[in-house]
């Protein structure tokens, strides 16, 4: 297809949480928590929360 | 003998799994997954199927749900567990079992019958067993067996593999192995060897006019290991 400058490709799930929390931090401890427990596998994944707002 | 067989939303095994013990002598309770508390049960089983609609990733949801607090608690106090095939999956992803069962190899959904070779008879599973080799049957798309070094070689000081894939005389290579499991692995112990996932359904192998019998070899045994 012509695009060779790529050297990887990575595919990944993508999660948008909302939350009733509305400490910043603690929502993103919270989801932090959450990856941890359910949404991301640790032998296999890692997880990025990439924005809070 | 008491045993307790769960169900899931998206269970498919679980009668066959209930059919199979009464087979072989267990009193079996069916508990459903919503539940808070197991019946007095000396076998606790999580059997095949596609629980959540395997979404997430396999037995990911399934291992959350609320009877899996009782199960835990039950494993962790010595209690026999054993999850086949979403079952495995399962107790992978509750953290009972090391590892986690990756898309086969191939990315096709492998349905057939398949040759394992027990590799640890020193438990309440396996001990016994007048057999080496079993014949037995997979049915899954995620059972490609994978883990990390340390945890291969943790698998391996204790003696943790329960079954490699082989043929039918107990070669264990590459070309007998269905999934791409690292080593050849169709299932596992944790450290005490009570709780043991295994990809392969003997539950499928209890009727000699529809399939093999080594299914009744391995549940007979087991009934008689652990009374």
């Amino acid at each position: 297809m012509g695009f060779e400058s790529i050297n990887e490709v990575r595919q990944g799930k993508y999660f948008e949480i909302d939350t009733k929390e509305n400490d910043k931090k603690k929502a993103e401890e919270k989801v932090e928590e959450m990856c941890k427990k359910l949404l991301a596998n640790l032998v296999i994944e890692n997880y990025n929360i990439i924005e809070s707002r | 003998m008491n045993s307790s067989v769960i169900t899931f939303p998206g269970s498919n095994c679980d009668r066959d799994m209930d059919i199979a013990l009464k087979k072989f002598g267990f009193k079996n309770k069916m508990v459903w997954h919503d539940d808070l508390e197991l019946p007095k049960s000396d076998l606790v089983v999580l059997p095949g199927g596609f629980s959540y609609g395997d979404y997430l990733r396999c037995g990911s949801m399934a291992s959350k749900s609320r009877i899996m607090k009782s199960v835990l608690n039950f494993a962790k106090g010595g209690g026999k567990v054993m999850g086949i095939c979403n079952g495995f999956q399962i107790l992978v992803e509750a953290g009972l079992l090391p590892g986690v069962l990756l898309r086969n190899k191939y990315l096709e959904f492998i349905c057939k019958n398949i040759f394992v070779k027990v590799n640890n008879k020193n438990n309440s599973y396996f001990k016994d067993l007048k057999k080496n080799i079993l014949e037995l049957h997979i049915a899954h798309n995620e059972g490609n067996y994978f883990c990390s070094k340390e945890q291969i070689k943790e698998i391996d000081d204790n003696n943790q593999v329960a079954l490699f894939y082989s043929d039918e005389s107990g070669n264990i290579n590459e070309e007998n192995n269905p999934n791409g499991s690292i080593k050849n692995i169709a299932g596992i112990f944790n450290k005490e060897k009570n709780v043991l996932g295994m990809m392969p359904h003997p539950e499928r192998m209890i009727d000699p006019a529809l399939s093999g019998e080594d299914g009744s070899i391995f549940f007979e045994n087991l009934i008689n290991n652990l009374k």
